[in-house]
Formats: C-alpha cells, sequence, structure tokens
C-alpha cells in the first residue's frame, strides 16, 4: 500500500481534467479574434515534441517522479535546488487555478461573499482528496471526466440552434502574427502545463503508459477546450469574446430552447467547478510530493494539509483584481512558464540521455 | 478520533454561522422587476428612470400578480436602480426584467450610458427585449396596464414571442443590440413601441424600427417597411405577402411560410454591388378578388407577380436606408468583411459613407406551395 | 471451589467451577457437580433411569429443558434403553458397554462420546441431552436439540412480487438448508465457528471456494477472530464492528434475507456469513451499486427491470438534491427559476414568517418523525395513517402560513425518493443534511462542493479491499451490465472484476436456437 499505483484509463481522466483546467471557463488568451481555435490546433501540435520528451524521460526513469529524476541528474544539491523551483511551480499553479475559483465567485456566482470563504471550500476538498491518496483522486477523475463531457456535450447539443457560422469568417482575420502570438499563449496555458503531470508519474508501473497518458490526454482536452472555445466563438461573436471575463458562463446564458431550457448557466458552472478542483488538487499532490522528496519524508500525506492552507492564502493575495489576473496570465505567464514547461524539461532530457548512453558504454566495456 | 470529529463539527456550525448570510436572501425580501423605462431626467444630464415591480403581496389567491410602478432620479442608473431600495425597502432583482423601453429622446442621444450596467452587472441578465418609446416618454409604455396580462413588461415579452408570425418590428434582445454597437459592419437598431388607444383602453403595440448610428438613434421606419428590411437580412420566419391584382388594387395576401435570403457580395466593373436572392415560400391565404386565380396559369403569373412586387419593396427600403439614414442595419459590411476582408480594410474606415453609395440589386422569387382549403377564388354569377 | 464473584465473568467462574474436575465415574456425584454448576437456572432437568432387565445399570439423562426435543428422547433413548435386553450383550468394561450403547441401542442419528467436562456443560448448553452412565467416567452427547421455530415466511424487508418467496428464519441450520437446496455443488463450503463471549453464537462463513477469492475469506476470518463482544444478536453487531471505514454513514457489508439473492451474490465471488438467531445474512464485499439492486430486478423483464433501477438511483439523487436546491435556487439564484415559477413560489412564501432554510430543516425532521412513527405501528395500515396525518398536517401548515406550499411538495417528494431506497435511508438523511448545509452557506456553489466531496467520499470508500465505487465511472459495456442497467442473461457472461476475479466466466453465451 506504500506505492500507489493508479490505472492508465484514471491517469488519463486526472491529466486532461487537468489540462482543461480553468480555460474552459476563462477562455483562451485572445488577440486574434476568431482564429483563437486554429491557434489552439497549432498548440496542439506545438506540445507534441515536448510531451515526446515527458514520455521518453519516463521511459529512461520507470517509476521515477520528476523529482527523482531531477535529483538523479542533477546531483543532490542542484537536484533539490530545481525542485525547489518545480514545486513553487506547481504550488504557484494551484493557487492560481484557485485564484480563477475566487474570482468567478466573486464577479459572477456570490458577489457579495468574501472571495476566500468559496477558495477555502474548494481547497479543503483538495486537502481532503489529496490526503485520500491519487487513487481516490484518479477514481474521483473518471466519473467527473465522464460528467464533464457530458455536460459539455449538452450544453453543445442545446447551442447548437444558437450557433451563428459566419463568425469563423474571414480565417486570420487579425493575421497571422496574432495567431503566432496565441498558439504560445495557449500553448503555455493549457497543454505545456502538462509538466506537472511528470511529478505523479511514479504512481505508474507501465513504462510504455507515459506516452499513451501524454497522447491521450492531450487528444481529449483538446477536443474538450476546441468545443467550448468553438462554441463561445460562434455563439457570441470573437468581439464580444474578447470583452468577456467568462465567456463560457455568457454564452451559455444565451441557451434557450424553447423558453423551456434557459437560464442554465449556472448548472455549467458545475463543470468549472471541476475541473479547477483537479487541477488544484494534483497542483497541490504534486507540490506536496516534491516537499516530500526534497525534505526526505516519509510520506507526502504530512504536508498537504500545510501547503494546501498555503495554498489558500496565497491565492487570495496573489493578484489584486481580475483584470491584474487576465494580464498576467495572458501575457506573462507564457514567459514566466517557459523554462518550467520547456528549457529545464530539456536540458534534464539531453543529461538524462547522456548519463544512460555513458552507463551503457561503461556496461559494454566491463563486459568486454 | 471523537476529538476530531467534534473538531470538524464546531469547524462546521463556526463555518455556517460566519458565513451564513453574504448572499443570501429570501425570494420575498426582493422586488421581481418585470420591466425598465429610461427617460431623460427634469434637470440637464439626469436621467430617470421608471421601473415596474412585480408585487407579490396582491395577487396572494389567484396566480396573476400585480404590479407597482416606481420613478426616480439620478445622474446615473446604477445610483437610480440602489436608490430605489429606498422607496420599496427591498433590493431590486433585476434577472427576471423583460423589457427595456427607451424613450426617443434618450436613444438619439446615445445608448451606451444607459445600458452599459444592464450589460456589465452580473445582477441583471442580457436577455431582455429592448424597444425605443415612439411615445414622448418611456414611462408612458411602461406605466400601461396591459388587457392581455396585468404586467406590461410580460406582455411585451410576449408579443415579441409571437412577433415572427407579424414581422412588423425586429425582435431585439440587448446582448444582440450591444453586439450590434460593437461590430464595425453592421448597425444597431430597435423595435418601436407605440401606445394604441381603442375604447378608451390603452394597449402597446410594437410596430416599426429604430434605426441607430453607432450608438446614436437617427432614424425610424414604418412596421411595412420593417418587413422588408427582414427580408433583406434573412430574418424573417412569418407574417403576411400582400400583393396586387392587374389594377395596382391590393387582392391577395400570401402567408409566409419559409424564406430564404441570400447575400453576396460582388465586383462588378469596378464597383462592389451587393446580390440579394431571396426565396419565399408562401401559402396563398386570401384571394379578394373573383377573377385571376383560377388555374395552374394564373398561379405562376402571381408567383411572378408577388416576386416583383416584394423586389421592389425590399430595394425601397434599402434605398431609403442608405439615402436617409446611411446606416448599415442589413450587416453588408460585416459580410464584406467575411467575404473580402482585404476589400473590407479599405472601406472600413468610412463605412457608413460607403454603404449610402453601395449598389444593391434583389432578386426575388416567390413559391406558391398551397391555396389553403379551396383551389380557386370565389366564383360569381 | 464454586465461589462465584458477584459481577465477575461468567466464564471465569464456568472455568473456576470446571478447572481440575474431572468427570467421576458415579452417576451421583455427576449429578450433583452438574446441579452446582446450573445452580439457580430451574431450566436443567436430570432424570435417573434403570434399565428393566439389569437393575444394576444406572442412567442419566441431563439437559435443558424447552431446547430438546422430547419426543426423540422418548422414542430414541428413554424406550430402547429401558427396554433393551443387556443381558444378551457382551462387554468388557463399562467403556465398553457404553461403546455399544452408543452404536447399538440409541436411536438417535447425531450421538458423540465425550469426557470433557467443559464439552459436556457447553453441550447441555447448547440444547444437547447427556448421557451418563453410573460407572463410567464419560457421556454420550445426543443431538436431538428441538425448539419451536419459526417457519420459512415470506422475507419482510425485501419483498417482491416475483421470484422465490422464501426468506431466511432465525435458524442457521435452516438457513443453511435454504442455500444449499439452491446451489448442489460440493464447492460450496460452511465454515462454522463462534462468537460472542457469553451469547457463544454460532456463525458460518459460507462462500463457493472456487469463485470467492481466498485473501476476503482469510480477511473476514481474521477480522471475526479480533472481535471480542460477549453478546451478538445479528449480523449487524458483526457487520459494525468488522466494517471499513467505521465512520462513514454509508453500509460497508450487505445484508439480505433472501436465500435467492444471497446466493446469486455468493455466485459472484462474495463471501457470506450467518448467524444463528439472525434471519439477516451479511456479504462481503460491499459495493454500492448492490444498494440499488433488487432480486426482483432479475425476475422480471430486462427492460422493466433496468428502468426500476435508474427509477431508483435517479430516486437516490433526487432525495439528497432536491431539498438542498430548491433552498439554493430560492434564497441564491432565483435567476435560474423560470419567472412564472419563481412569481407563484414568491406569492406562496408571502407571510411565512420563517427563512427558507428553517421551513426545510423543520419540514425534513417532520417527515422523519412520521416515518419514524410509521415504523413504530405495527401493521400496515400505520403507515397508510401516517401519510394521511402528514397531508393533513401540511394542508394545515400551508394553511395557516406557518410554511410554504412548495415546501409541502418538495419535502414529499424528497420522502417519497427516500422510501424508494430502503437501505440507504440512513445516509441518504444524513448527506441530505449536509448538502443543505453546504447549499445554505454558498448557495448552488455549495452544493455543487458538496456534491464533489461526496463522490471524493465514496470513491475513497473500499470494503474488504474492493473499492466501493467498482464500476462506477467505467465506460467498459461489461461493467455497466448490471450497475446502471440489468442487461439480460444472455449478455452478462463475466463476474464482476476484483470481486469474482478468480473464475470470471459465469457462463457461456448462450446462443439458444429459436425455430419460430
Amino acid at each position: 500500500m506504500n506505492k500507489e499505483i493508479i490505472p492508465v484509463g484514471h491517469m488519463i481522466s486526472v491529466t486532461v481534467l487537468f489540462t482543461v483546467g480553468t480555460s474552459i471557463f476563462m477562455g483562451l488568451p485572445g488577440q486574434s479574434g476568431n482564429s483563437k481555435w486554429i491557434a489552439l490546433l497549432f498548440a496542439m501540435v506545438l506540445v507534441v515534441p515536448l510531451i515526446l520528451i515527458y514520455a521518453r524521460l519516463h521511459v529512461l526513469f520507470p517509476g521515477k517522479d520528476l523529482f527523482d529524476m531531477l535529483i538523479a541528474v542533477y546531483g543532490r544539491v542542484l537536484g533539490r535546488m530545481i525542485s525547489c523551483l518545480y514545486i513553487w511551480y506547481a504550488f504557484h499553479l494551484g493557487a492560481l487555478a484557485l485564484r480563477v475559483f475566487g474570482e468567478f465567485s466573486r464577479s459572477v456566482a456570490l458577489t457579495e461573499t468574501p472571495m476566500l470563504v468559496p477558495m477555502l471550500c474548494l481547497g479543503l476538498l483538495c486537502i481532503w482528496v489529496v490526503k485520500a491518496g491519487i487513487e481516490v483522486l484518479g477514481r474521483s477523475a473518471k466519473l467527473l471526466l465522464l460528467f464533464t463531457i457530458a455536460v459539455n456535450l449538452i450544453i453543445f447539443t442545446l447551442s447548437i440552434s444558437k450557433l451563428e457560422y459566419h463568425h469563423l469568417l474571414p480565417l486570420f482575420d487579425k493575421g497571422l502574427q496574432s495567431v503566432l502570438s496565441d498558439t504560445m499563449g495557449t500553448f503555455s496555458v493549457t497543454f505545456a502545463e502538462i509538466i506537472i503531470i511528470l511529478g505523479a508519474f511514479s504512481t505508474i508501473s507501465n513504462k510504455a503508459a507515459g506516452k499513451k497518458i501524454l497522447f491521450g490526454s492531450v487528444l481529449i482536452s483538446g477536443m474538450i477546450i476546441l468545443s467550448a472555445t468553438l462554441r463561445n466563438l460562434l455563439m457570441l461573436g470573437p468581439e464580444v469574446v474578447s470583452s468577456l471575463n467568462f465567456p463560457s458562463y455568457v454564452s451559455a446564458s444565451r441557451i434557450n430552447v424553447g423558453d423551456f431550457l434557459s437560464r442554465i448557466e449556472a448548472s455549467t458552472a458545475v463543470v468549472f467547478v471541476i475541473t479547477t478542483f483537479i487541477k488544484a488538487s494534483l497542483c497541490l499532490y504534486v507540490a506536496s510530493c516534491g516537499v516530500a522528496k526534497v525534505f526526505k519524508l516519509k510520506s507526502y500525506r504530512s504536508v498537504v494539509l500545510q501547503m494546501g492552507l498555503l495554498m489558500i492564502y496565497f491565492a487570495d493575495f496573489v493578484y489584486k483584481d481580475i483584470m491584474e489576473m487576465q494580464y498576467f496570465s495572458y501575457h506573462i505567464y507564457k514567459i514566466y512558464a517557459f523554462p518550467f514547461q520547456v528549457i529545464i524539461p530539456l536540458v534534464l532530457w539531453i543529461c538524462a540521455e547522456i548519463m544512460v548512453s555513458r552507463s551503457k558504454h561503461k556496461q559494454v566495456a566491463s563486459q568486454q | 478520533m471523537l476529538k476530531k470529529v467534534i473538531l470538524a463539527f464546531i469547524s462546521l456550525i463556526l463555518l455556517i454561522s460566519v458565513t451564513g448570510c453574504w448572499n443570501y436572501s429570501e425570494v420575498d425580501d426582493i422586488s421581481i422587476v418585470a420591466g425598465v423605462g429610461i427617460d431623460k431626467g427634469e434637470s440637464e444630464g439626469e436621467l430617470s428612470v421608471t421601473v415596474e415591480i412585480v408585487d407579490t403581496k396582491e395577487g396572494m389567491k389567484s396566480s396573476p400578480a400585480g404590479f407597482k410602478i416606481l420613478t426616480l432620479s439620478g445622474k446615473t442608473i446604477f445610483e437610480i436602480a440602489r436608490g430605489i431600495i429606498s422607496i420599496t425597502g427591498k433590493k431590486l432583482f433585476w434577472s427576471h426584467s423583460k423589457a427595456i423601453v427607451l424613450s426617443e429622446e434618450v436613444a438619439r442621444e446615445g445608448v451606451i450610458k444607459v445600458i452599459d450596467w444592464y450589460n456589465r452587472d452580473t445582477e441583471t441578465r442580457s436577455d431582455v427585449y429592448i424597444f425605443v418609446s415612439k411615445e414622448k416618454t418611456a414611462k408612458e409604455v411602461i406605466s400601461l396596464s396591459s388587457v392581455t396580462e396585468s404586467i406590461t413588461a410580460f406582455a411585451l415579452a410576449q408579443q415579441m414571442r409571437s412577433e415572427k408570425n407579424v414581422s412588423t418590428a425586429p425582435v431585439v434582445e440587448i446582448w444582440d443590440f450591444i453586439d450590434k454597437l460593437e461590430a464595425s459592419g453592421e448597425f444597431a437598431m430597435a423595435p418601436l413601441i407605440y401606445i394604441h388607444e381603442q375604447n378608451k383602453i390603452k394597449n402597446a403595440r410594437v410596430s416599426g424600427t429604430a434605426i441607430f448610428s453607432m450608438d446614436k438613434m437617427v432614424g425610424t421606419i414604418s412596421g411595412e417597411e420593417t418587413k422588408y428590411m427582414l427580408f433583406a437580412k434573412d430574418q424573417i420566419q412569418g407574417g403576411v405577402l400582400t400583393v396586387n391584382d392587374k389594377q395596382g388594387k391590393t387582392a391577395f395576401s400570401l402567408e409566409i411560410l419559409s424564406n430564404k435570403t441570400k447575400v453576396k457580395p460582388v465586383w462588378i466593373d469596378g464597383k462592389l454591388q451587393m446580390q440579394i436572392n431571396t426565396e419565399t415560400q408562401v401559402g396563398l391565404d386570401e384571394v379578394m378578388t373573383p377573377e385571376e386565380f383560377n388555374n395552374i396559369n394564373s398561379k405562376n403569373v402571381l408567383e411572378e407577380r408577388a416576386g416583383k412586387e416584394l423586389q421592389e419593396r425590399i430595394l425601397s427600403i434599402i434605398h431609403r436606408v442608405q439615402k436617409d439614414y446611411h446606416a448599415d442595419i442589413f450587416g453588408f459590411g460585416e459580410l464584406i468583411h467575411e467575404r473580402m476582408p482585404q476589400t473590407w480594410k479599405k472601406v472600413k474606415e468610412n463605412w457608413g459613407q460607403e454603404f449610402s453609395e453601395l449598389d444593391v440589386v434583389v432578386n426575388s422569387k416567390v413559391i406558391i406551395k398551397s391555396s389553403g382549403q379551396t383551389s380557386r377564388s370565389i366564383q360569381t354569377h | 471451589m464454586e465461589e462465584q464473584t458477584a459481577g465477575g465473568n461468567r466464564k471465569d467462574s464456568q472455568q473456576n467451577t470446571t478447572s481440575g474436575q474431572t468427570p467421576s465415574t458415579s452417576l451421583d456425584e455427576m449429578m450433583n457437580l452438574f446441579r452446582q454448576i446450573f445452580k439457580d437456572d430451574g431450566t436443567l432437568r436430570i432424570r435417573v433411569l434403570n434399565n428393566e432387565g439389569s437393575e444394576i445399570l444406572r442412567f442419566g439423562l441431563v439437559n435443558v429443558d424447552g431446547m430438546v426435543d422430547k419426543h426423540m428422547i422418548q422414542e430414541g433413548v428413554i424406550k430402547p434403553l429401558m427396554a433393551f435386553d443387556f443381558t444378551r450383550m457382551e462387554y468388557g468394561n463399562t467403556a465398553e458397554l457404553m461403546e455399544k450403547i452408543r452404536t447399538q441401542v440409541i436411536n438417535v442419528t447425531d450421538v458423540v462420546t465425550s469426557t470433557d467436562l467443559n464439552e459436556m456443560i457447553s453441550a447441555i448448553i447448547a440444547g444437547k441431552t447427556l448421557l451418563l452412565l453410573d460407572g463410567y467416567a464419560g457421556v454420550l452427547t445426543i443431538g436431538a436439540q428441538g425448539w419451536d421455530k419459526k417457519a420459512i415466511t415470506e422475507p419482510v424487508t425485501e419483498k417482491s412480487v416475483y421470484g422465490p418467496r422464501e426468506g431466511f428464519t432465525e435458524s442457521l441450520i435452516v438457513n443453511l438448508t435454504q442455500i444449499r437446496r439452491r446451489v448442489q455443488d460440493s464447492d460450496l463450503k460452511f465454515i462454522f465457528s463462534k462468537i460472542g463471549s457469553r451469547s457463544n453464537t454460532q456463525i458460518c462463513i459460507c462462500y463457493m471456494e472456487s469463485l470467492a477469492s481466498p485473501s476476503i475469506v482469510k480477511e473476514l476470518q481474521d477480522r471475526l477472530r479480533q472481535v471480542d463482544i460477549d453478546l451478538v444478536l445479528d449480523t449487524a453487531y458483526l457487520s459494525e464492528l468488522i466494517r471499513d471505514e467505521p465512520f462513514s454513514p454509508f453500509e460497508m457489508t450487505g445484508s439480505t434475507e433472501r436465500p435467492d439473492s444471497l446466493v446469486s451474490k455468493m455466485m459472484e465471488g462474495r463471501v457470506a456469513l450467518l448467524i444463528e438467531g439472525s434471519p439477516y445474512a451479511m456479504t462481503v464485499p460491499y459495493l454500492f451499486v448492490e444498494n440499488f439492486q433488487a432480486s426482483s430486478d432479475y425476475y422480471i423483464n430486462y427492460y422493466f427491470g433496468s428502468f426500476n433501477r435508474m427509477l431508483r438511483m435517479v430516486g437516490a439523487f433526487l432525495s439528497i438534491s432536491i431539498p438542498a436546491l430548491y433552498v439554493a435556487l430560492v434564497t441564491f439564484s432565483q435567476e435560474m427559476i423560470p419567472t412564472q415559477l419563481l412569481l407563484s413560489i414568491a406569492t406562496s412564501r408571502v407571510a411565512v414568517p420563517f427563512p427558507t432554510v428553517v421551513e426545510a430543516v423543520f419540514m425534513l425532521t417532520i417527515f422523519e418523525i412520521l416515518r419514524e412513527a410509521g415504523e413504530r405501528i405495527p401493521t400496515y395500515i400505520g403507515q397508510a395513517i401516517s401519510i394521511v396525518g402528514a397531508l393533513v398536517l401540511g394542508q394545515a401548515a400551508v394553511e395557516a402560513r406557518l410554511v410554504s406550499a412548495p415546501m409541502i411538495i418538495v419535502v414529499g417528494l424528497t420522502g417519497i425518493m427516500t422510501l424508494l431506497n430502503s437501505r440507504l435511508t440512513g445516509p441518504l438523511i444524513i448527506v441530505r443534511a449536509l448538502l443543505l448545509c453546504a447549499s445554505f452557506m454558498l448557495g448552488i456553489y455549495g452544493y455543487f462542493l458538496g456534491m464533489l466531496g461526496l463522490v471524493i467520499h465514496l470513491m475513497s470508500l473500499r470494503s474488504f479491499g474492493v473499492s466501493y465505487m467498482l464500476g462506477i465511472g467505467s465506460i467498459r459495456p461489461q461493467d455497466i451490465k448490471d450497475t446502471a442497467i440489468r442487461a439480460p442473461w444472455w449478455h452478462m457472461h463475466l463476474r464482476p472484476a476484483m470481486i469474482g476475479a478468480r473464475n470470471r466466466k459465469r457462463k457461456g453465451s448462450n446462443k439458444i436456437e429459436r425455430r419460430p
């Protein structure tokens, strides 16, 4: 029972919900107007080499997580230092997810309730599930993913009559430049965050499963985000989408089937609650695992509560307001996250390959 | 373990008692707003807002509830919205309001300042119908006690829902209105509302369209013209099409079953031209003359004549809007934007002017699908 | 030796009595010994008898009144002993004589020789009869128990219109017979043991050897071994002691009084525990979906069976959600209610003095009181009366403007939905109350978070090493076949994974040729 192993399906579910995260409600960074969805597809393509690297890392270090890899490659001191950076990254990301939920509740859902309260409630749930273990998280995620997909399908079906396809025209309205810029933004706020899942890779046993998990989840989460983006775009038009803080919420409020099925936007927010919950939980899990690894704790469970509470309080003061939050996530985040998502894993991979081939050489030499 | 349970229990109770009442509000502690009318205030720069509030106290036994009308002036809409609490004692609840009526005066001065709050605030919902009052003030309209339902705003919403059978006014929800304000290639419009008086019973009647250029109302077109405007916009879903007989007297009524309008921008001789093709399926519903509808041939003749008349009427309303208002309510600019992005970049800046000089060609086709229960006109001997 | 310390453990005192004692050869001494051990127990019957032929042979019969089949003792023991011609019998010593009596004289099936005093005492307690012989330091234990049993009747809690009508009774052995009658396979194993330091209740672990997972059987035995309790009256005692997650409101062991459903569960690899004196059998591991499975699902058309099962699931969901959602909508998200409905709720709430939450809690409590009262009233008419009472009460409360009319509807619906799932009544009440709290705090988002918490809780449960929510959240057809729906039999080829993992194939494909 010490080592928790979860099935591939569960891991994919966690990863999908994590990747979908807040972008299903916040929308994607968008200067490209009606070509956002193209930027999304580009980002999906762009992430392929990256996840190949991640999968390769898993093959090189089977049964180990990101922190083990870092310590194994960079040595005890440097490896721990870089691990600390990743702990920060996971911690910060989790706090941001909570904060988005907080902002949502403050500006849309529960306008008079202090933001800390809903964040605290969600955060406590995260602490609970992480304490219960990644197995529970995986099992819950499987069910919740099915539910999420079902809700998304239902919303999409209900909104079909309100879709106006001419919003897609003309392609590349704002120019290729803005599409590329959005590609980078989308890449960093959604798919490239998958690096976090590497911190939980010690829970999968199968060597080949890494690739399956990463590709599967990028594909599924890509489809979910794409459907939400297209729905928002076609229902609201690029001009309106760009002005909204939570476009999915507004597009759901436009649904009106026969004057009977209307006013359902608050129910659609359940999807948002779910994805935020899984995202924050996974971040909390990885951050706690990292702390346990760096400080050689017996179990990560002993630090979950502390990390979780810190995360909630951090989320409370990380931004001043929603405009600052949007500015950060659309403009600064892609630069801030680049080293975590691309540079360090890339270097790690190269070093690991060298190490492995050297040790193979040694083996061959000693055999001779 | 017991300690833990007790602690959890205490924290739960604390949580409830501390958080309990932030967003909590009982239904009987809110005043449900049914409709809003916005007028200019008495002093300069002030606005006057009239709200129609559903009065739940009155209709306790029978289901249709009563209503209350309140008016207050102030500098901003939100200030007034909060100020009304001092009259009602209850917080206004906006998300069930169905109609927002602007007085013509306000509309002509610019609407952004009065509808931004409605779009921004989370207390409101953006699926409310917007109207421009053709009467002197919006208050008059909103204070009408209608006969169909006791609450004017709900009656208006009901009218808008059945509007597709008449097609004499556009159906505009506020989000749609704001979309159009923001779009560069399409101008906004809103239905006009009158008070129709008969036998001393006053009723609200929706007919005609107010045309906006940017956020300012520039003019109106009548209900009949609105119908043909909707033809050009491919928004017609029903309604009646009248056709003249040979002598030029109105003699036939066709019920519009469905309509398909295709608008296409094309370059002809170095000039931009909009080609509008409409194809309307109709049912013959009324023949007011004994002649002219006897055999299959007469049907074809009628179809042709109907098409021609429709074509003329559509063209005439387009020309009128081009000439009088320079406001592209038809969304031609948006079409050019979508189909010819390069051209659009050139004409975008001065679109109002470009629009009024645009070449428009209309081609209408009417297909009679049925002739009701009889196959020919009533014959007199 | 026979000191009985006041309040002292009976077991200890019994050991005091017998420790160092060995059965005596003298019949009179033995009789006295038993009299002393069963001092102040008026039910002990001792009888001395002689054979009519050889007067020197003196026999003693010891038993407890009321637990013995008197007719059988009379016909099978006393008559032959008295009438048998011992002069024709050759024997060396008394032990040999006793053996011959056992094999040749006594007409009862279950006769065992015993020389251990403790064994004798527990045999008496268990209702067996001891046959003593003067001059021999041992007894014959004659298993001629007999007491009044309830006949096999229809199960009360799990009534089914279709299918077998037999239910378990309070007699363990009768229950085992019912199981055996249904599964005539040597794979069927019964492991007996005793539990309860004073009650000495007989229990039986029952499973299919080639289907049940040995680790689950072992785990069950291990847990039962650790139980230290003096009295066990029902499997529910044990269930509460050995279950996983003691603080969860959800049942972690199954309980049934239908032999047919118990057998079908054993066929899926579950292990059953039966107990003397209770018609309820316990099954482990227990899964969440079993709460919704009723045996009648399998006896009717599978469309209808699936429909009923889905009704039960929806019912459980609605019964926890309706009050919470109502409170969330009416007090937080009024914009979600259609306008006309909002107006009618608002008009009916005019002049109601209490806040909606108080109203809800108040009415739900009243409903639970009525439910409990209905259970206490012995006949089924009682329930009808309580429902009528609720209606009248509700009507009056609405007219007096103590509660609003929609609230009566909400509570009524909730109540009916709860009754749909009798097995889940307890957990549902608790979950409903918690969700109501959550809704009261954060409106519909509180409800969402509460449901999320429920999912986490359910997902973290395990019953005997098997995930409680096994198969839920799966999209593999094989997993859905007996959860959300009741698939037709020819589709259920496999036993559920994890439980019946040892031998998953349930049956062949059943491609039955049908000629018109």
